[in-house]
């Protein structure tokens, strides 16, 4: 055990959390003003989740990680329980959030949280058990196939893809047979088919962002606001706080397209700094997991630095146009406390496990 | 601590291992596809999507610069720009649609339909009505705003006033909804009024709210025009030339002031005139100039142009006798007095003074067809006095060798020839400025340039001052007595000309009724042409009808200057 938590990880994530929000502001403050009243208000409420993130950053640095994943299946089964709150008829919930104070929480932030530490947790104790479908892949399909049916309604389909992203993932690091991963990969397709066949607008919005042009007007104006807001960016952008997309031609410009308004503000420059240090902390992440102490403390640092990478990657992905809108957030920079807040807690367990290895 | 799980198997660890790196590889690869998206979209097409992003958010727009102000000789606001709001409409991001049109419907008093249309057009800027007055424009904002309409556009822009309404409106002119002059000196000096035009960029965002205005292009005010005019002198010959063709139930009838010493037009006034802030709503013969594009026969007045000929070459001397009785056979064509009158033996003066065709065409026998026909021309007749007002006529003066055996004597009493008021006014300036011709003028040069233009001496001074003397007596003992003013030597002749109609010659019944008046012989600083078209009651004679009215128009001008008597 080194005993030294990984410097370079902390600092990246300060930068990121810090350019984070300074990028929220900018992007928010003209619907702010206009929502809210005060162009602050929703940079206010970031710079809250902030704190709360970096207090459980702090905490589960420090929170050994083999102590807290005895708590996962805990965690994972109030976050179903919360979720299913959003689901019920009970109008206590608009959809994905509940409210929570003055505030307003999004359980399945924290299942996608709970879903790691119990994945690590149960996987590594599972050892070549994990080889067998029945046993070492079957009951996780399962358990997606539960969150997936409750988060179907609510509706979040990004988020179950990363659900289901994190779970094959982390069953791929385990060990699981590539040919039963393959498996349940090609029956998922028609499962994909027909969650888009059954709600027309995702079979809208996966057409329009092949031709935004065409579904300008409707389904493709995301895309397309967000391939002018990137492309009119240039190089070095129109300088921190001046994009034009933000000022109500890209919706979610604060939230799922906040690198739209990053990439017109900051230019190809801005995106290459803030996706260089995502990729680095990705990349930390595996590293951290190179030198942990045991199978755990790997699966929890890889796991962690999937999320986080494919996260990454998905809106990337939609902010180019090269995936369909999928309402996923962009770790560090979305507009969202509980986003935020998991992140953090996240890269929190993240410095835990770097702590317990060797000296990288 | 708890105690640490028993060791993985090293195969195992091995192949997490791996695998982490090939995860890491794909994340690697997919994000170079991503980087290679954003090199794409920032780099290679960021002209293209730029284009895109300014079409849709950004909007090129030209401001009208203030047009400059045309002001009197004394800096007396004629016309000049006021503030006002151009109104336009975001078709695309219009909020409230209903109760925006009503509100344009009801302020700016235009038709339903119409503004329904402009709203619902597929267009992020179409115009509503580009000259608001302030106030109007401010209402309507306020309304929009409590309606939760966003999507009107409001533009700061100029709008033309003329705050002497009518007065000069033949002269001035006016300015089109797109800012260009269209009539008067608002065309003949559209250029140097304009001004240009400030470009600026504005920032829209999507909700309708302007968040920036960037100025592209500095634009410059339009220069001021000052004109030679003085609003005072102006208004009265305005005034007394109405009064007077309503009097007489004249067509129309039209006052050139002039100063001959500078050539300055001080008033060119006529009956007929129109609101310049309603101009929509005249006729063209409202707007018509008429001392500039009214074309007629001298008459008698040219006699006084026939009378230097003579003088000019010698041919004659004031205290000459000529035969006077009426009817003069010109090859085989009886010519007459007015009235048929017979005076005897008269001298040159005589004839002037009471204006006897009989002994002026004598008088003209003296002279060659050239002598008289190059005196005319030198006083500018037949040719544009380049004055400068758009329309300008030249009037009619034909070349000798198109002069038929009638000719000399017609052109002595001033037939068979045309001329404008501006002309004729001109023409009469030479001998109130000891026989030198100036080109009149109706703007004044700026003040660096302040010496009078040279001018072009086209008779000399003595028989320029023999004629003032002659056309003193017109006043004092001739056909102009009406004329007379107490204290000053009035200086003037009348004219009486019988109107030619194309295809039928001369109509009975129809007049020019005119009076050239200076003031006075002994300082002739003023030349005032007074005509009349086609006087309906009573006698047409311009020494009854112009002549008085020149007679109430200069009693005033006198007191409008403050003129001490002579």
């Amino acid at each position: 055990m080194g005993g030294l938590v990984d410097r370079h990880a902390v600092l990246v994530t300060a930068l990121l959390l810090f350019s984070g929000v300074i990028m929220l502001y900018s992007a928010s403050s003209p619907f702010s003003l206009r929502h809210y009243g005060s162009d602050t208000s929703m940079l206010i409420r970031q710079l809250m989740a902030a704190g709360v993130g970096i207090l459980a950053l702090v905490i589960l640095e420090s929170w050994d990680y083999h102590n807290l994943v005895l708590l996962s299946e805990l965690l994972l089964v109030g976050g179903i329980l919360l979720t299913l709150l959003t689901i019920l008829p009970i109008g206590l919930s608009d959809g994905r959030w509940l409210p929570l104070g003055p505030f307003t929480f999004q359980p399945t932030e924290a299942v996608k949280f709970a879903l790691i530490l119990f994945m690590a947790h149960s996987l590594s104790r599972k050892r070549d058990k994990v080889k067998q479908f029945s046993q070492g892949v079957l009951p996780y399909l399962i358990l997606l196939g539960l969150l997936a049916s409750i988060i179907i309604i609510q509706p979040d389909l990004g988020m179950i893809v990363v659900l289901g992203a994190v779970i094959m993932a982390m069953l791929f690091f385990a060990g699981a047979r590539i040919g039963h991963l393959a498996a349940v990969g090609s029956a998922g397709v028609p499962l994909v088919y027909l969650a888009i066949r059954f709600a027309p607008y995702r079979f809208a919005r996966l057409l329009s962002f092949l031709n935004p042009e065409a579904y300008s007007q409707s389904t493709g104006y995301q895309t397309l606001q967000s391939l002018i807001a990137v492309g009119s960016g240039g190089i070095l952008g129109r300088g921190l706080g001046a994009s034009h997309a933000k000022l109500f031609y890209l919706p979610q410009s604060h939230n799922d397209f906040i690198m739209s308004v990053l990439a017109e503000e900051l230019g190809l420059v801005g995106v290459l700094a803030v996706v260089g240090l995502i990729g680095f902390l990705v990349w930390r992440a595996f590293k951290i997991a190179d030198t942990a102490p045991d199978r755990l403390g790997k699966l929890l640092a890889m796991g962690i630095g999937f999320a986080l990478g494919f996260q990454t990657l998905v809106n990337l992905g939609v902010v180019v146009g090269l995936l369909p809108v999928t309402g996923l957030t962009f770790p560090f920079f979305s507009n969202g406390g509980s986003s935020l807040i998991i992140t953090l807690a996240l890269v929190g367990i993240l410095l835990n496990v770097s702590k317990q290895g060797e000296e990288v | 601590m708890y105690p640490s799980p028993p060791q993985t198997p090293n195969s195992q660890s091995r192949t997490t291992h791996v695998r982490g790196r090939v995860v890491l590889a794909i994340f690697a690869v997919l994000l170079a596809v991503v980087v290679g998206r954003f090199v794409q979209l920032q780099i290679v097409q960021h002209a293209y999507w730029l284009g895109r992003a300014q079409a849709s958010q950004e909007r090129i727009i030209q401001l009208p610069p203030q047009r400059g102000s045309i002001l009197d000789r004394n800096g007396v606001a004629l016309a000049i720009d006021v503030k006002a709001m151009a109104i336009a409409v975001d078709g695309i991001n219009l909020t409230n649609e209903s109760a925006a049109v009503t509100i344009l419907v009801e302020e700016l008093a235009l038709p339903r339909s119409d503004v329904q249309e402009k709203v619902s057009r597929d267009s992020y800027f179409t115009w509503i009505n580009r000259r608001v007055d302030f106030d109007t424009a401010q209402r309507i904002r306020e309304r929009a705003n409590a309606a939760d309409v966003y999507g009107l556009v409001f533009i700061d822009t100029w709008k033309r006033w003329y705050p002497q309404g009518r007065l000069a409106s033949n002269l001035i002119g006016f300015v089109g909804t797109d800012g260009a002059g269209l009539e008067g000196l608002e065309m003949a000096y559209d250029e140097q009024l304009q001004g240009t035009a400030q470009v600026i960029r504005v920032l829209e965002g999507a909700d309708g709210r302007t968040y920036n205005i960037e100025v592209v292009e500095q634009g410059q005010r339009g220069k001021d025009l000052t004109l030679s005019i003085e609003m005072g002198l102006q208004f009265i010959c305005e005034e007394e030339i109405r009064t007077g063709v309503n009097q007489f139930r004249a067509l129309g009838g039209m006052i050139v002031l002039l100063d001959p010493h500078t050539g300055d037009v001080l008033a060119m006034a006529q009956d007929k005139g129109y609101d310049l802030n309603a101009f929509w709503d005249s006729t063209p013969e409202q707007r018509r100039n008429l001392a500039v594009t009214h074309l007629f026969e001298p008459g008698s007045i040219f006699k006084v142009f026939t009378g230097l000929a003579a003088l000019e070459n010698g041919v004659v001397s004031p205290a000459d006798t000529f035969n006077g009785n009426d009817g003069i056979d010109v090859f085989g064509h009886v010519m007459h007095n007015a009235d048929n009158e017979s005076y005897g033996m008269v001298t040159f003066a005589e004839i002037i003074e009471h204006s006897i065709n009989t002994g002026m065409i004598r008088v003209a026998q003296g002279l060659t067809e050239d002598q008289l026909h190059d005196l005319l021309a030198g006083f500018g007749f037949g040719t544009t006095t380049k004055v400068g007002l758009p329309g300008e006529e030249r009037g009619i003066l034909r070349p000798v060798a198109d002069w038929s055996g009638l000719a000399l004597a017609a052109h002595s009493i001033g037939q068979s020839v045309a001329v404008t008021g501006i002309q004729l006014a001109r023409a009469v300036a030479v001998i109130a400025s000891d026989g030198i011709l100036r080109t009149p003028r109706i703007i004044v040069p700026a003040m660096d340039d302040v010496a009078p233009p040279d001018g072009v001496r086209v008779c000399s001074r003595d028989s320029a001052n023999t004629m003032l003397a002659l056309m003193r007596a017109v006043v004092e003992s001739g056909t102009g007595t009406l004329a007379a003013i107490d204290g000053f030597a009035v200086a003037g002749k009348t004219g009486t000309a019988q109107k030619a109609v194309a295809g039928q010659g001369y109509v009975v019944g129809k007049y020019t009724s005119l009076f050239a008046g200076i003031l006075d012989a002994n300082s002739p600083d003023y030349v005032m042409v007074v005509v009349l078209d086609e006087v309906q009651s009573g006698s047409p004679s311009g020494g009854y009808t112009a002549g008085q009215i020149f007679r109430r128009a200069a009693t005033r001008l006198i007191a409008h200057e403050r003129l001490a008597p002579s």
